[in-house]
Order: C-alpha cells, then structure tokens, then sequence
C-alpha cells in the first residue's frame, strides 16, 4: 500500500492555489516523510505483500511513483475544479465529481435545479492545506470561507473540512456522505508511525484470539476497564467464538486512540452447532494508548 | 459484555423455514411415531428397536438373507447395492399440503393393516387413512373437519383415551392448543375436546396467542390409575403441561410440578427410561433435549444431566429412543436443525453422553428422525428427514443411516437406498411402521413445507405427493437374492 502527500503552500490567494507536491513513494515497510513538522509517516503496510516480495523493500519503482504521482496529480486537479466550480457555483461541474448511491436517482439538470434552490452554503474562498492519497482513496484537507445562503448579509466563517475521494474506474468521485465511515480519515491527521505498531499490537491480540489465550487477551485489555470486567467474564465471552481468519482494512491513530476496522471470519463454538458456516463481521476494534503500550479498549466510551 | 444468546428467531434468518414459535409462518413439530400407550405397544413393537422377544425372533428370521443383498463390491460406477430399497407408496394420500407433523400409525380398524394420521399446516384439520396391507390408503376422517379456522400442524397421537377398546386421536394444533377426537374404528370421530390449553397462566395483559398453540402431544398412563394421561408442549412460551384424565376422553386436569413452565417443545415422547416402571417424558425442549424423571406419578425430576444447551433455541425437532448402543439402557437421538441427528447414550447413572457425529455428510440439518431396525439385522437403525447442505430449494431428503450396535459415530449412510436424498420440499417429521405386514419398516414423511425460492430452481418437488410414505422392498429383494444362494 503506498501513501502519498502533497503539501499546498497556503501563502497564496484562495483563487490560485500554490501547489507544493511532496511525493512520498512509499511501499509496504518502506517509510517516508513529512515534512513542515508534520509528524513522520510511513505506509499503512499491507506486510504479508511486503514480506512475501523482497523487492517490495526496495526503493519503489519509477512505474509505482509514476502512477502515484499521476493519480495524486489528477485527484489535486480535480479537487481544485471542484472547488473552483463550488467558488462559481457552476454546479454541473460539480455533478461530473458526485456518485450515486444506494437507489439515488438524479441527473445534471435535476442536481443544478436542486443546488441552485437548496444548496445552504456560498462558497466564497478556499484553500489547499493537504492532498494525500493512499490506494484509491484520496482526502483533500482544506479550509473555506462560506456564508449561509438565507443569511447574505452575515460575515463569512472559516472552517476546515478534509473531504474525502476515491478512485472509481479511473476517475476521482467525491465520497458520498453515506460512504464517508467506510473510510479513515486523513494521513494528513494521522499518526502513521503508532498506526504500525498498532497493527503489530493486533497481530499480537489476534494470535491470542487464534489459541484461545485469554489470559494474554486480558493483559492486552485496558487496565481501566478491568475494574467492571474481570478475566473469566472476558473469557466466557470469547469462548463463543471460535477465531479463524482476518483481514485488516485499515488502522487509524489519533492521538492515543486507535481504531483498527478489520474483518474477522469466525464461527459460533459451540458443540451442537458446529455446521453452521463461518460468518464475517466487520469490526471497528477501538484501542488506546497508556503510557506509550496499546490496549484492546473493552468498553470504548459511547459504548453500552 | 453483552454477548446476546442466539434466539429461534435469529435461527431463523439462516434456516428460513420456521421454528417452533407461533409467530414465525413454518414452525412446527409433532411427535414421533413412537407409541406410549397399551394399544400401541403393539405399533412400537413394529416400529421401533425393543427387547421383546417377538422382535428378537424376527431379527433372526430375517439377518442372512438381508445380509446376501448386499454382497458386490462397490466401484465409482456401480455404488454398493444397498441391503434394503424403498419404493414410492402413497397411492391415496394427499398430493397437496403442508404435513407438518410426524405421521403416526396404529391399526384403528382393528384389521390387522396399519392406518395412518397427520395434520397439515393451513389446513382443514387432521386427517386419518385406513391403509390396506399394500401400500394404498383410504381416507377415514368423518368428523375431522375443521370449519372454523385452518389447522397448523403439530402432533398427534393415536390411543384409546377414554377405555372403550377403540382408538382416539389427540392432537396438538401450534396454533390452538389441544383437540380430543373420539373414535368408533369405523373412520368416524367425535371432538369431545377443542383448543385446550392453560388459559389459567395467561399474564394480565391477557396474552393469548402465546400460550394456546400446542406443538406437540404424548399420551400414557403416567399416573397408574388406568386412564390416559396428557403431556402437551407449547409452540410458544406455556412450557411443557401435564393432563391427568378422567378416562372419559373430556375430562382433563392439569397438574403442575416440575416441568418447563415456559419455552416450548417440538416433541414429547413418554417412555421408561429408567426401567422403573413409570413413563418418563422426554422432550425436544426449546432450550435442547430434557429427560424428565416421573417420580411415581407425583412429580417429575429433571433427568437431563449432560443434555446440551445450546446457543441457538429451538434447533431440535424429532427425537426418538432406542438402544443404540445395546447396552440395555435407553438412548435418545434427536434432529438438530443445524448438526443434523444426535444421539445421546445414557450412562449407568443416568447421565447423557454425546456420540460422535452420527452423520457427517448432513451439512444442512435435521428436522424429522425415527429410529428402528431398518434391515433386521438386530441394530437399530435411523431415517432423518433434512438436507444435506445449504442450498435453498427444494433440495431437501429423507436419509436412511444403518446402525451397527455401538451408538457411535460409525453409522452408515445408504445414499442408494430408493430414498429421495435431494428433490423434496422441506420436511417436518418421519414415521416408521410396517405397512405391508412384511415384517419390515417402512417410512412415512411429512412434507410440503415452504422451500426457500432459488433462482432458476426448480418450482416444484421431485415428487408429487406431499405426505410420503416409502414401502421397504427388502423382502422382495431377498427372495430375489435367496435362489443365487
């Protein structure tokens, strides 16, 4: 997996933006740099790949970085129509970037009509603070300065928003608000180096969860949820599943906290329902960080 | 932690026929052909494996011939010959229809042939045939009919109730609890009893759908006073129920003590299980299998020690008894809607133990199980009603598995046996008599439910009738053979 980033240069007017582009070439265990006190990023590792392929810890291919660099290329082109387009309020540029989903139904003309009615924000300026791209997912970090549309005469605000793309057949589409959870959030306010020792954390509490080892689950646990849980409840609760494979779709630290969305092929263990097949579930497994170790969060807050 | 128990319902996403709740369309049960009464001893001496000494003397008549049948090698080509084959014999019966119960049988007009019973779902109640001695059936039903609402399927049980020498036939309705019909052996019945249930344990709130429907009916003498008693199950939430009778076939008294007050029960089945002279029960409990001790006729005692709980409620349907492992000590099997058949060995202490898995190709559960020596060769054998994978449709099959004396997980499927492993709606239950006085099992099984609907599948069963019946041919097959010899 290979993580890219382009640094806009903000000294310039909204109108036009000033495109500083870092490109970080990463491979899987190949790290790289932000610079302009950003903190220190490296790929979010695909590690079974890396391990398998020795030149995958080599110095990336001029092909990689290429195709990289195109699509961090035509992401900030479009991302800069886009805006430009939100700016003129030229809504059917903005259509050509939106992807319907679900049984959404709407063509060019009937998206103008509805944004020239209901769209509830002017756009007057914007500005670039970081394009960075990981895959075929794209997030374009930015701060606008809008006013509410029934509110002219109100001084415009400036707020930041990172939205979020993704590459679908070869093009970049704004994520649909009902898509936006099925992403992480930005690199640009990630913590990439924790995020790696997070995955190898859950490596480790995966392979506990393989050997039934919930003692050694347990002391992967939050200490402070070990006052309302205690190990045998801890583990009467994991002896209903039994564990067979995962696959992790992405890990994402800010701050001490962490969530690694992974899915997790299991089955009920339980001996009189041992032909029911293997189910997968996907799972945001919040964890956090205590004095520099992660631990699997029992009871996240907002959690029952 | 909040790890939530798997319920009925949420079964019922993966198995989408139904559980036994009456708020879900498919739920069903009824009870094994299993008699428990005097009149039927004489039907389960036919139907089932026991110690008489009629049934050891037919084993012996019978074990070499049926052993010649099966002599050739097999090959990829041409599969082993199976020592016993089924033909299709349901000349009469229904072609139409749910028949969500496990048939039963009992010889009603006293001439010498087995007659059947069954009750369908959405239908116009139960219905009674007086079989002829050759695989051919004539309705006995007058006064059957149900006019007033649609039966649902359930249990039901051939027995004289109120001691005037001829049949009755009881029956538990899923959605309307307990009926008594009174019979005359000549096909014409009299309803003395409709839809009991315990209306006295309904909450405040005045539920009643909850605790009418019963799903499934025993009949014995559990007290010893000489009169037919009741144990009926809940398709809801009223438990398992115990009814003394008056020997009138009208006059019911429940009488609590030591049995499920709530789940429900796809079967129950009353047996001595313990040899002590008294019918125990032995249920298909919501929770999983349950023994329930009867101690002298006062109360009962849990006797289910080392029976399962599983996760899931409501997985097991049919349950039969027997002696699987000859040790003189009564066995259960049971359906189990995911695992397919289990079969619990009860120790010397009465503890239960699991064998291994009984019928590992069973990948998509059971619903309908009887047990009986199948091939008289002196092993008690067993017919699954199920499927043997996933897949939707009308995928489902009736599987004959040949014991070998040792209840454990050594038991031999007979894919070739003239039973229908794939092609069948989906099933509710499996009878076994001997229809044809041949001296060996047949099998009777109750389809017709709803199948789940697969693209480009097929629309209807392989086989047009709906409430099955399979005539054993072993006896052909081994006058055939015998000549060879």
């Amino acid at each position: 997996m290979s993580w890219f980033h382009a640094r806009i240069g903000n000294t310039v007017g909204f109108q036009t933006c000033a495109l500083t582009l870092m490109l970080c070439a990463a491979l899987p265990l190949t790290g790289c740099s932000k610079t302009d006190g950003n903190p220190s990023v490296e790929s979010s590792p695909d590690t079974t790949d890396a391990q398998d392929d020795p030149a995958a810890t080599s110095e990336p291919t001029t092909e990689v970085a290429a195709s990289a660099s195109d699509r961090m290329q035509r992401l900030t082109d479009a991302a800069m129509r886009v805006w430009e387009a939100r700016v003129a309020e030229d809504w059917a540029v903005v259509f050509e970037y939106q992807r319907l989903v679900g049984d959404e139904q709407y063509d060019v003309e009937q998206y103008i009509a509805w944004s020239k009615q209901n769209e509830p924000f002017v756009i007057h300026s914007y500005q670039f603070e970081d394009i960075s791209i990981e895959n075929d997912i794209g997030w374009v970090t930015l701060k606008c300065e809008s006013t509410i549309r029934q509110f002219p005469n109100a001084a415009p605000k400036t707020t930041a928003r990172i939205e979020k793309w993704q590459l679908i057949d070869d093009k970049w589409k704004i994520v649909p608000p009902q898509e936006y959870d099925l992403h992480n959030e930005s690199p640009y306010v990630r913590d990439i180096d924790a995020e790696n020792v997070l995955r190898e954390r859950f490596e480790e509490s995966w392979q506990a969860r393989l050997e039934s080892d919930w003692t050694g689950l347990y002391q992967m646990s939050d200490p402070k949820d070990h006052a309302d849980i205690a190990e045998h409840e801890l583990a009467e609760a994991k002896d209903l599943t039994i564990y067979i494979d995962r696959e992790i779709h992405w890990i994402q630290v800010i701050g001490d906290y962490g969530i690694v969305r992974v899915a997790i092929t299991h089955k009920i263990n339980d001996p009189n329902l041992t032909k029911l097949p293997a189910r997968i579930i996907m799972k945001d497994e919040q964890w956090v960080r205590r004095d520099g170790t992660w631990y699997l969060d029992l009871r996240p807050e907002g959690a029952n | 932690m909040g790890i939530a128990r798997w319920t009925c319902c949420s079964f019922m996403l993966t198995a989408m026929v139904g559980c036994g709740s009456s708020t879900l369309p498919d739920s069903t049960a009824a009870d094994s052909n299993q008699s428990d009464d005097a009149t039927a001893i004489q039907t389960a001496n036919q139907t089932q494996s026991s110690n008489s000494d009629s049934d050891v003397n037919e084993r012996e008549d019978s074990s070499a011939p049926t052993q010649t049948t099966a002599v050739n090698a097999a090959t990829d080509d041409h599969p082993e010959p199976s020592p016993v084959t089924f033909t299709l014999c349901s000349e009469g019966l229904p072609t139409s229809g749910m028949w969500k119960c496990d048939p039963v049988f009992a010889d009603v007009n006293k001439d010498g042939n087995m007659d059947l019973a069954a009750i369908p779902r959405l239908g116009d109640g139960p219905q009674v045939w007086f079989g002829d001695g050759a695989g051919a059936w004539t309705s006995a039903s007058n006064g059957l009919m149900r006019t007033e609402s649609k039966s649902c399927g359930g249990g039901l049980r051939l027995h004289d109730v109120n001691n005037d020498d001829e049949l009755d036939l009881v029956v538990a309705d899923h959605c309307a609890g307990v009926y008594i019909y009174l019979g005359d052996g000549a096909g014409n019945w009299n309803m003395v009893m409709e839809g009991m249930y315990p209306a006295d344990i309904l909450p405040p709130s005045g539920i009643v759908e909850k605790y009418r429907g019963a799903e499934s009916i025993a009949v014995g003498d559990i007290d010893k006073d000489g009169n037919a008693d009741l144990v009926v199950g809940a398709s809801d939430d009223a438990g398992i129920r115990m009814y003394l009778g008056d020997g009138t076939g009208a006059g019911w008294s429940r009488r609590d003590g030591g049995l499920p007050e709530a789940g429900w029960a796809t079967r129950v089945q009353l047996e001595d299980m313990n040899d002590d002279g008294w019918l125990d029960i032995i249920a298909a409990y919501s929770l999983g299998p349950r023994v329930f001790i009867n101690e002298e006729g006062a109360a009962w005692k849990d006797g289910s020690l080392g029976m399962p709980s599983p996760m899931m409620g409501g997985i097991f349907w049919g349950i039969d008894v027997a002696d699987f492992n000859e040790d003189g000590r009564k066995d259960i099997a049971v359906a189990n809607w995911i695992d397919g058949p289990e079969v619990y060995l009860q120790g010397d202490d009465g503890m239960w133990t699991k064998s291994p898995d009984v019928f590992e190709e069973m990948m998509g559960g059971a619903q309908g199980l009887a047990v009986g020596d199948i091939d008289l060769d002196g092993h008690v054998d067993m017919v699954v009603a199920g499927r043997k994978n996933l897949e939707g449709g009308f995928i489902r099959g009736v599987f004959l598995l040949l014991g070998d004396g040792t209840g454990g997980g050594a038991w031999k499927f007979l894919e070739h046996s003239g039973l229908p492993v794939t092609g069948l709606a989906a099933m509710a239950g499996i009878g076994l008599a001997d229809i044809n006085n041949d001296g060996y099992l047949d099998v009777a099984a109750g389809s017709g439910l709803i199948v789940e609907t697969v693209p480009n599948g097929p629309r209807r069963p392989a086989l047009p009738v709906r409430l099955l019946m399979w005539c054993n041919d072993a006896k052909s097959q081994t006058a055939v053979a015998a000549p060879e010899d």
